[in-house]
């Protein structure tokens, strides 16, 4: 299967916080989820592949292409959808169409306004007026007008209402309809990906935490409940995110273990919001 | 090339809906001011460009900024066409200005004026010559000579707030924008007590030589500009956006 | 085809899926050689997974429920397929063992069981 995404050892360190070694790679015509705490290093991976940040090492093909010394082919090829605007408040979407179209050779102007009037954003209010939600199918509607063929969103649905969030993953499902095109879908809010998306990746800490298929994610762990007495301290130093409370306890566990799981402890499937709660427990963050 | 017209071209849509509109409105009072035979309002010129230019300024921060990482071009192109944008106009105004000193003194003299209209534009400031020390040809070379100034300030700031940002930029430019106002205002001060020359007894009145200042600082602030321009290019290299 | 996702379901969306559709197409309320939506048109008017309905696809091929025709799509298998048909036979299976297991557990000999069979197939 072609990659229309790849990175591989990025390294790229700030004061207090460091991406270390993340690696994953999308295919095409797939929705990959990008998940993690708030700070986990998502939008500093997100801005590596723009060619914002500038990376310490590793490498990042986009296409085929080297996101550092193609950067320029690259970006006439990527839609971005940030959480807020980039564009001049005071503009209105016929100054966009004007503004943006010299810069993409595919950009259709027809295609725009179709996506515009589809989406139902007036064309006469300036874009800084615009709620949040039609800020958010502004930015995908530009990203669909010059035919990008990968789609990076870093946590656009944050602050959105239930509808707007459920219009965007009819777009994007839509989007990716063609095989031949791919979504970079970062968030924190998990249950926008639980449903659409193809892959997961995890990252926690400035670390790749899980990257593959969301069944195998959801294969590879599971929610362990039961008596504290029932589990062995060995089974126990294996767990997740340990949490013991007054009548029990519970964790995250690996489904390779699931042999050694005495049969008075329970165990249930584990959401991807679940398995971000254990991994910061784990970790001694959001302990209660 | 292509990709600094591209960005001239985003920056400019920018502007115009912000208000960038204004600058020309600006330009054509001064213009007709200059027609009326009242040349020395042509050093508004000066100051022209950068009411065309100060709208850009004034979106380009926040979010907004994220557009310039986005865009398919090099950084470079970015920040060649900024310097474009504050040296092309100035330019532009600069020789504009030139022209209208020419233009309303032509009007001037050649009394077509309405006689109301005369005396109260070109023969008052003409009288006025005499209290000022500035003549005609005086102004040529003051225009020229501020619009250098005010050009290379506007270049060292940019190229400062580029590499360095904001604070640093505006910390870096106080100095020399509080010097050259502390000149103009001790010079108009000890003019009137007579203490320093007229003006028109140690700035040049023969053509040629007005001419050959005039286009000497037009060569230095855009020398100047291209520079600040090179340099801004080669120390933003590695930074982020 | 009606297909319906429960979130609250403790069986994973894709085994959902293929139950719905296997009990559809044994019931006969699809009909056979009937085109299904393309796994791609699938994942999207379900907003699921591209490769939740690739999996559901491929097991559904391979439990010979559907057959996949290159280039055109995926269709209901013909009935006369043997797969299917040893499919329906074993469902067979399974149903009568569950009738003479819940006859003889109500104390019913095995001639009245047979006897309710008979009367229900005459009805």
């Amino acid at each position: 299967m072609e990659n229309i995404l790849e990175i591989s050892g990025l390294n790229k360190s700030y004061e207090g916080f460091a991406l270390r070694d993340v690696s994953f790679s999308l295919p095409k015509g797939y929705i990959m989820g990008f998940v993690g705490q708030n700070g986990s290093g998502k939008t500093t991976t997100i801005r590596s592949i723009l060619n914002m940040a500038k990376k310490d090492s590793g490498k990042i093909s986009i296409f085929g292409l080297d996101s550092v010394d193609n950067a320029v082919e690259v970006k006439e090829r990527l839609g971005v959808v940030f959480d807020s605007l980039y564009l001049a408040n005071h503009l209105t979407v016929k100054h966009v169409d004007k503004q943006l179209a010299p810069f993409y050779k595919d950009w259709s102007s027809e295609e725009f306004f179709r996506r515009i009037k589809a989406f139902g954003l007036p064309d006469d209010r300036k874009v800084g007026d615009f709620s949040k939600g039609m800020k958010m199918k502004l930015m995908v509607a530009v990203a669909l007008s010059h035919k990008a063929e990968l789609m990076i969103l870093d946590e656009p649905t944050s602050g959105l209402d239930p509808v707007a969030r459920d219009e965007l993953l009819d777009i994007l499902s839509e989007y990716i309809g063609d095989e031949n095109r791919s979504v970079l879908f970062s968030t924190h809010i998990t249950s926008d990906v639980e449903r659409i998306a193809d892959y997961i990746t995890v990252l926690h800490g400035g670390r790749v935490w899980f990257t593959g298929t969301k069944d195998e994610l959801h294969e590879k762990y599971l929610v362990l409940r039961g008596a504290e007495e029932d589990i062995s301290s060995s089974l126990r130093e294996k767990c997740i995110g340990f949490h013991a409370y007054r009548n029990g306890f519970d964790a995250l566990i690996s489904s390779d273990l699931l042999g050694e799981i005495p049969k008075e402890l329970e165990t249930e499937k584990a959401s991807i919001d679940e398995i971000l709660v254990y991994i910061a427990k784990e970790d001694g963050h959001g302990r209660d | 090339m292509d990709e600094i017209k591209k960005m001239m071209r985003f920056d400019y849509v920018n502007c115009i809906g912000i208000g960038g509109k204004y600058a020309y409105i600006f330009c054509a009072v001064i213009f007709a001011a200059c027609l009326l035979g009242a040349y020395p309002a042509a050093v508004g010129f000066m100051v022209a460009p950068l009411a065309l230019f100060s709208p850009i300024e004034a979106v380009r921060k926040g979010d907004f900024m994220k557009i310039y990482g986005l865009l398919p071009v090099k950084r470079e192109s970015v920040i060649k066409a900024l310097f474009a944008e504050i040296l092309i106009p100035q330019t532009i105004g600069g020789i504009l200005g030139e022209l209208c000193l020419l233009i309303s003194r032509a009007v001037g003299e050649s009394g077509i004026l309405p006689p109301f209209i005369q005396e109260h534009t070109y023969d008052s400031v003409t009288a006025n010559t005499e209290n000022t020390g500035l003549n005609y040809s005086n102004w040529f070379v003051l225009l020229a000579a501020g619009l250098a100034m005010i050009t290379a300030i506007i270049c060292l700031f940019y190229a400062i707030k580029e590499i360095k940002g904001d604070t640093v930029a505006i910390i870096a430019c106080i100095p020399f924008l509080v010097i050259m106002c502390a000149l103009m205002i001790v010079y108009f001060i000890t003019l009137d007590y007579g203490i320093l020359p007229l003006p028109q007894e140690f700035l040049p009145t023969n053509p040629v030589l007005v001419v050959l200042i005039v286009a000497a600082c037009f060569a230095a602030f855009t020398a100047f500009g291209w520079l600040m321009c090179r340099l801004t290019v080669k120390l933003t290299a590695d930074k982020e956006m | 085809m009606k297909i319906i996702i429960k979130n609250s379901s403790e069986l994973p969306i894709y085994e959902q899926i293929e139950e719905q559709i296997k009990a559809q197409i044994l019931a006969g309320k699809v009909a056979e050689d009937e085109q299904l939506p393309s796994i791609r048109q699938l994942a999207r008017d379900l907003k699921i997974s591209v490769i939740t309905t690739t999996r559901v696809y491929t097991d559904l091929t391979n439990e010979g429920f559907i057959v996949s025709v290159a280039g055109k799509g995926y269709f209901v298998a013909p009935r006369n397929n043997e797969l299917l048909r040893e499919r329906m036979l074993c469902e067979m299976e399974e149903a009568i063992e569950q009738v003479v297991t819940n006859g003889r557990n109500a104390g019913l000999t095995d001639d009245d069981i047979i006897a309710a069979i008979k009367q229900y197939m005459e009805e």
